[in-house]
């Protein structure tokens, strides 16, 4: 169970990366640089993947 | 083992190998015919349940060539005169009017014997030098095949035109046109400047399918750059085999 939750938010911060990418290469065109791109792509995907960490509601024991 | 005998062996393999490419190239149904403009000679090849058939026809000769299971059997014809050809890995069999010789490995004392038997055929000579005028081309799927006859006939006749006759062959082999599978290689920053311009052409639809529509029209606009987006983020993922 604990490794299919953390699939489910691997996948939910990927697709939420895939949804914000293309407003922000659209409208920062440094974004379009790989190394700033890249990075972008990773704090996206850092700071969703946390969040649903913190927000996942936990089973109560 | 003399030079001359390695040169008959290695013509053997040579033309055993352009029976089988030539048996390549033909296909199914793999019956084809040419007329030579040159020598007027009739070529046909076909695939026959005992091996695949050469036949070159020719006024003063016919010669036949059958290869099956790793052995050739080349027969020429004259008026007056038959040679018949068996050669194999193991061994070589040569026969005409003037008798038969049984060649098997390096025995020099044999092979002389079939050299002489072939160097007195009338119709050995008579299919070298026809064989020698035809010109089907580079291209035709039996030049090959009818190049490598001849230098096995002058390499056995231990004619020094036989070495002449196997370097064409070669030469032949390495020019011939061959189908190779080929790939553009993409680098991570060609992945990364397709997937820029295709989350940016995502994006731009959006805006416009958002300007010029209804609430619902919104709803399908979203569902489309969702879809678009996705499919461009996977893309990437794939493209710089992230995920595997």
């Amino acid at each position: 169970m604990r490794a299919l939750v953390l699939l489910l938010q691997i996948v939910v911060s990927v697709v939420v990366t895939a949804l914000c990418m293309p407003v922000l290469l659209a409208t920062v065109p440094a974004a379009r640089e790989r190394p700033l791109g890249l990075a972008a792509v990773a704090v996206i995907a850092g700071l969703t993947f946390a969040g649903l960490r913190v927000v996942w509601p936990k089973r109560q024991v | 083992m003399k030079s001359w005998s390695l040169f008959v062996m290695v013509g053997m393999l040579v033309a055993g190998g352009a029976v089988a490419a030539g048996a390549q190239t033909q296909g199914r149904p793999s019956v084809y015919r040419a007329t030579d403009p040159a020598t007027g000679a009739e070529i046909r090849a076909s695939q026959t349940a005992g091996g695949l058939v050469l036949e070159v026809a020719a006024p003063g000769v016919t010669l036949t060539r059958r290869a099956s299971g790793g052995r050739i059997v080349t027969v020429v014809r004259a008026p007056k005169d038959e040679l018949t050809l068996e050669s194999s890995r193991s061994q070589m069999v040569v026969s005409g009017r003037a008798g038969r010789v049984v060649v098997t490995g390096a025995e020099a004392a044999r092979l002389r014997e079939a050299q002489a038997l072939v160097a007195a055929s009338p119709a050995a000579a008579e299919a070298v030098r026809l064989l020698g005028r035809i010109s089907l081309g580079q291209m035709s799927p039996l030049s090959l095949t009818l190049k490598a006859t001849r230098a096995l006939l002058l390499g056995v006749m231990n004619d020094p035109g036989g070495r002449e006759a196997l370097g064409e062959v070669m030469e032949d082999l390495r020019t011939r046109p061959v189908l190779t599978r080929v790939a553009l290689q993409s680098s991570p920053t060609d992945c990364w400047n397709a997937y820029v311009r295709e989350a940016i052409a995502a994006y731009t639809e959006f805006d416009d399918c958002v300007r010029n529509s209804s609430f619902l029209g919104d709803l399908a606009c979203a569902i489309i750059y969702d879809m678009r987006a996705i499919g461009a983020f996977s893309w990437w993922m794939s493209c710089v085999a992230l995920g595997g």
